[in-house]
Order: structure tokens, then sequence, then C-alpha cells
């Protein structure tokens, strides 16, 4: 048997559905499109599966969320649809349920959710009434895990009731849609509501009137804010980030890395076994899940305030800069969370509702220095600036400079994008629950996991054989003579211009992939701990330096980003194009610092730097322009997000 | 009157009419903009754009550059 859930944005489908499933679920992309498709099944009966519809407030076929529920509910015709009611918004929820009946004629069960608000806002249903006239109806709270399994008798009940019918009178059907068919939803709605349901005065929506004035108060807004991100950072980067992180790393390296090459080399096996599995594996995977506990945790935090209904004022708070640069303001978070690490960031894109602005959001969060970047900044700028405490800190603008910068361009660019109304609903503030909130970050976290690993555990292996082999594939004790060293002396001239065309920084950027951080590991290596100041110094000029720094920063982010980025993107297209951006304009950053520092410092140089400053503009707007024709093309695919503006899109 | 122009918080209007078409007119139903129902404006965002209109009893947030197609007594 299968159920599909159905009902408006926010009205506690995915409460619901987890609740249903318990974790069985498995996500992925509904053919062609980048919305989310959740399937799980029942984890009393696992033979009903369960089927999470986009949340949509009508079936007319206009944004991509409705094409898909229309085709869902007229091709596959599920055995039952669940639709998820926000009690305490009974007359609008109803367009949906009555456009349903008047489209399908497969049987419908109305799960009234959040029923535990009902008291709060002075609410009174009427069960039978709804159930006579429109369906089955059940009061139930997704989050309070109340009358949950009485949902699902009902279902069941309806199933087979219809089923019944189906062999006693085949027209029953028929005639149900047929006296649907001829009702003005509106009108029926505002002759009906009160018998559905009577209202008096809602004590939430008095509390929540005052909260929202302290909340996006003109001069308070913006601290309370700042302090409430600053606590989040605290707790999460800080106290479990450090202590954790670092904890881990000692205990995956030392304890379990060593013991196992012990324990390896006992049995017998060879060395590169289990240099394969230590220093490849282990240590390649550690050095991504180790990042895991504070992605935990900030998620958990997200998850708290979107629960409790802060994150729509944010999105509020920060519309009007960001639409500046053509985002909105559900941009601003994934950007917030892009400072601790891009992955989460990367992932929490999935609030932005437009797809265009979904996509620029996912690009330029990884300009954000992520806590990865950090310990690379430490180390070159206390060698090269020991004495200038605004090197370090200079990245974090230069990050969102670049972030304003490439948003600014892509929206001119992107002129004539046909941009929907920004109009959302503003939840009221509710309580969130604990429990909801650790199994919503899990599910999130594990998806997140499976996938990576798919990408990462190769990567590294890559990487490792690179590392400690030559091309005889014998094992190299030192990287100098591996093909990894190789492959760096190759391609150290392309970094020549930017001013770092040593074969060990090269090695020290592919390694970087790793993780940002790896690049410094991978210099302790090459260089000896010892004298590594005075090698870089002997390597890299100071605005060379900062130009590493910059490249580092912006150029394409660590494997775990980039999976997650084509997880978000669902399209390999569009994460090459994306992953080519990055590095393009990394690149083209570190040649302006570069070349343009170069002018103050060599005289000589200036005809080259002058011709490379040249080149950096028209490769810039090359590629920007290849970019943005392509943006248009996929625009019109799926008839969303239209930037061509050509009349024939207009359908 | 368009809602745009009207600065005046906590006072109630009625909608006149939704002044555009396809998926702007769309959205803007769907959450219960539509001729003849009740709207306030709650409050601005700090920067004064966008705002928050009370319509039909449900909270919204709605850009300035969106309530100028709404159309108010």
């Amino acid at each position: 048997m299968t159920i599909a859930l159905l009902g408006n944005p926010n009205s506690g489908k995915t409460t619901l559905f987890n609740q249903l499933t318990k974790l069985s679920q498995k996500v992925g992309n509904w053919a062609g499109v980048t919305v989310q498709k959740k399937e799980g099944v029942y984890h009393l009966d696992k033979d009903i599966k369960i089927v999470d519809l986009p949340g949509v407030y009508s079936l007319n076929p206009i944004s991509n969320d409705e094409i898909i529920t229309n085709n869902y509910l007229k091709t596959e015709k599920p055995d039952c649809i669940i639709n998820i009611i926000d009690s305490s918004n009974l007359e609008r929820s109803l367009t949906l349920t009555i456009q349903t009946l008047q489209s399908t004629n497969i049987p419908i069960v109305l799960a009234l959710n959040m029923s535990d608000e009902l008291d709060g806002h002075g609410i009174t249903l009427n069960l039978d009434k709804l159930s006579s006239m429109i369906a089955p109806s059940i009061l139930i709270s997704a989050k309070n895990k109340k009358n949950i399994h009485s949902l699902m008798q009902l279902v069941n009940e309806t199933v087979q009731k219809s089923n019944s019918e189906d062999t006693h009178n085949c027209l029953y059907k028929d005639s149900l849609q047929q006296k649907w068919k001829n009702i003005v939803i509106k009108d029926y709605i505002s002759a009906n509501i009160d018998n559905f349901c009577t209202k008096t005065n809602s004590k939430i929506r008095r509390i929540t009137d005052i909260i929202d004035k302290i909340i996006l108060n003109k001069w308070l807004a913006f601290p309370i804010f700042a302090s409430i991100i600053f606590c989040m950072y605290i707790v999460s980067i800080q106290l479990v980030g450090g202590l954790l992180t670092d904890t881990l790393t000692t205990f995956v390296e030392d304890t379990i890395g060593e013991n196992f090459r012990t324990w390896l080399n006992e049995l017998g096996a060879s060395i590169w076994v289990s240099s394969l599995f230590v220093d490849g594996i282990i240590a390649g995977v550690g050095a991504v899940l180790l990042f895991l506990p504070q992605i935990v945790v900030l998620f958990i935090f997200i998850t708290a305030l979107e629960g409790c209904g802060y994150m729509a004022r944010v999105a509020v708070i920060m519309d009007r800069l960001f639409n500046k640069i053509g985002l909105s303001g559900k941009s601003f978070i994934p950007m917030l969370i892009g400072c601790g690490c891009s992955v989460p960031a990367i992932m929490s894109a999935k609030t932005v509702d437009d797809e265009f602005e979904r996509r620029t959001t996912v690009m330029l969060v990884p300009f954000i220095p992520c806590s990865a970047k950090l310990p690379v900044f430490a180390l070159m700028a206390g060698v090269f600036f020991p004495h200038n405490l605004f090197v370090a800190p200079s990245m974090y603008f230069l990050g969102i400079g670049i972030v304003i910068a490439a948003g600014y361009i892509i929206k001119l660019f992107n002129k004539n994008r046909k941009i929907d109304a920004f109009v959302f609903d503003l939840p009221y503030y509710r309580v969130p629950i604990l429990n909801n909130m650790i199994i919503e970050s899990l599910s999130k976290i594990k998806d997140f996991a499976l996938k990576a690993a798919v990408i990462i555990v190769p990567m590294t292996i890559v990487l490792w054989f690179l590392q400690s082999f030559d091309w005889n594939f014998a094992m190299v004790d030192n990287v100098e003579n591996s093909m990894l060293a190789v492959i760096g002396k190759s391609i150290s001239w392309l970094f020549t211009p930017l001013g770092f065309g040593d074969w060990r920084v090269a090695i020290a950027i592919i390694t970087g992939f790793l993780a940002k951080e790896t690049s410094i590991a991978t210099f302790g290596v090459l260089f000896g701990e010892v004298g590594l100041e005075s090698a870089l110094q002997g390597i890299f000029l100071p605005h060379a330096a900062y130009a590493f720094m910059a490249f580092i920063l912006l150029s394409a982010p660590c494997i775990a980003a980039i999976a997650a980025t084509k997880k978000e993107l669902g399209n390999t297209k569009w994460w090459i194009v994306t992953m080519l951006f990055q590095t393009i304009v990394g690149y083209l950053v570190a040649l302006a610092i570069f070349q343009i520092c170069n002018l103050w410092v060599e005289h000589t140089q200036i005809t080259i730097s002058i011709l490379a400053i040249l080149f950096i503009i028209a490769i810039f707007a090359i590629s920007l322009k290849l970019y943005l024709s392509g943006s248009k093309g996929s625009g019109c695919a799926g008839c969303n997000g239209c930037s061509s503006g050509k009349k024939s899109c207009d359908k | 009157m368009l809602l745009s122009d009207f600065k005046k918080k906590n006072e109630l209007k009625i909608i006149q009419k939704i002044d555009c078409d396809g998926i702007r007119k769309q959205r803007l139903s769907n959450l219960g903009f539509c001729k003849g129902v009740d709207i306030q404006i709650k409050a601005f965002a700090p920067l004064g754009d966008p705002m928050i209109v009370t319509v039909g009893g449900s909270d919204c947030v709605i850009r300035k550059s969106d309530a100028r197609f709404v159309v108010i007594d």
C-alpha cells in the first residue's frame, strides 16, 4: 500500500513523516528537478510505503512543487492521501483539500495537525461535520506523537471501505468526484467554515505579537540577532568543535590508526596494505568525519531556531541587504553557517525556495572563510606578517567582498530574471521539542554522511596512492619521489603568475582538497617542522603569501563540501560549473593581488603585470558570460527561475 | 491606494484588487491575498523592507515591490 502525504508548507508534514518512518527514509530527487523526494516505510508495518510530497498551497501547475504533486497524484495513484492540515489555519488549508477532491478519486484522510495548540488559539473544531461533509478527519499532534497510530488505523479503514465500495458500486467514486467538480472552492469554504470551526481570542497570537514587537524592533533587532549567533558559535565551534574535535583527532590518528597499523603488521600484512588503511582511509575519512560533532551541534541549533520560528524573522531582518545582490533574506542563514563549516551551510541552502537563488547561494557560500581555513591563514600571517594584526581578519572581508561582488555581477547579468513574488507565511512562535530536533538533525547528517562516503573514500585512496608510490609503483619513503611530486612539478607553472610556482606549494594545494588545513600538514612533511618558517620565507614573497591565502580561501572547497555541493545542486553539470567558477575566481583574485602588488614592489615587471591584469579582466568577463549563458538554458528547461525573459517560457 | 504606499500600522483595510497575474498572483492568493479579505500592517522590518501584514487572520511577509500589486481601499 502506498500513502502520500499532502499539505501546505509548514503544516508539520516533515515532522509527521519522520514520526511515521523513524529514519527509514530514502532521500532522492524527483525526476528532472532538484526538488527533494522523500520515501519511507511505516515503522509498524513495513508493507506501507509513505511518500512525502512537496509542500503546496494548490494543485495549479505553476511551480515545480505543484507540477510534481499534481503529476504524482495523477500518474502514480497512491492508495490513500493523508492531507495534513494546520488546525489553526483551517480556512486556507481546505482550498488544497477540495481541489484534490475535485481532481482525483483517491480516498483522502484529513489529519488536523497541531491539535495541541487549538486551546491556545481559542479554536474549537467540529470533526463530525468535517468527516461527514468533506473526508474522514482526525486530530493529531505530530510533534507530540499524539494519535499517530489512530491516524494510520483510520487510513486503513478508509482504504478498505473504498475498496469494498469499488466492487459494489463502480460509479460511486465518480459520482463523488462529480459532486465536488461543480463547487466553487472559495464560496464553498466561506459558506461552510462556521460549521467546521469556531474561533475566540487567540492567546498564542497575542504572545507572538508581543515577541515580534521586541525581536523586530528597529533598534533591538540587530543586537538580539548578533547575540544569538554569537552564542551559537561559542557553543558549536569553540566548545564542541574545539574540544571534541581535537580530542577525537588524537584518538583517531594515534590510538585507532597506530594500533590498527601494529595489528595489521602482526597479521603479516605488507607495509603498503597497512599504509593504505592507516595513512589513506583512516586519516582521510577521519579528517572529514571529525567535523561531524560540530556539524551535528550546529544543525541542532539551526533546527531549533527554525522550529521556534526565529529563522523566518531572520529572513525578514536581512532581506533588504541581500535583495541588493539578487538574493533574499533566506540566503543569509547559509552564509552565516559558512563561517563555521561550508558543509552544513551548503546543506541548509535547502530553505531557499527559489531555484536560481538556491544555486547562487550554494556557489557563493564556500567563499566565506570556514574554520578549517583558519589554520592556513594563521600560519601564513604569522610567518610573513607577524606585526600586522589585520592580515588574517582581512580574509573575512575579502570573502564577504567576493560574495557581494560575485552576487552583484550575477544579478547584473540576470536583469531579465523574473523574480517570483517574495511572500511567505510568518509562523507563530513555538517551543521546539528536543527529541524531534535531534531526529531531524540526525536524518540530515545521516543522509550527508552516506553520500559523502561515496566521494570521500575513493578520493582519499587516490590521493594516498599518488602520495605513496612512484611511477614504477614502488612505495616511496619520501613524498618528494612520489607520483604526486611529479604531478606537482608538472602543474606548478600554473601558479607562477600567482607568485607561488613551487612544486611543493602545488602539492599542498592538491592535498588541501582533502581538508583545507591539510595544506599546512603537507608543508610540515615537505619542509620539516623545524625549518618551516625560513623555508616558507624562501619560497614566498610576502605578497605572494597573501595571494596564496586568497587562493586557498576562494578556490574549490574541500572534498566534503564538494560532496555537499553535488548533493544540493542535484545536477552534475551545475556541480562542475560551480567548481570551475570557484577555482577560476580564486585564481584570478590571487593573480590580481600578486600582480598589482608587483607594480609597487618590482618596477621592472610593469609590462608583464599590466598584461596579466588585462588577461584577468578578459578571462573574468568570458567566464561570466559562459556561466550566464549556461544559466539561461537551464532556467528554461524547468520553466522555473526563467532568466531569458523569452515569451515562449511564460507558459 | 496601493499597499506599498500605506504606512499606518494596525489600521484595518480591505483588499480591493490584486493587480497582477501569473505566478505572482497565484503566490499571493495562496497566502490569502484575495479580493475582499481584511488586511492590516503589523510591522516593518528594521531596514524598512519587507513588511509584515496580517491578512485574513494570519501573518505574512511581503516585499514592497510585491505590495504594489495589492490595491486596498
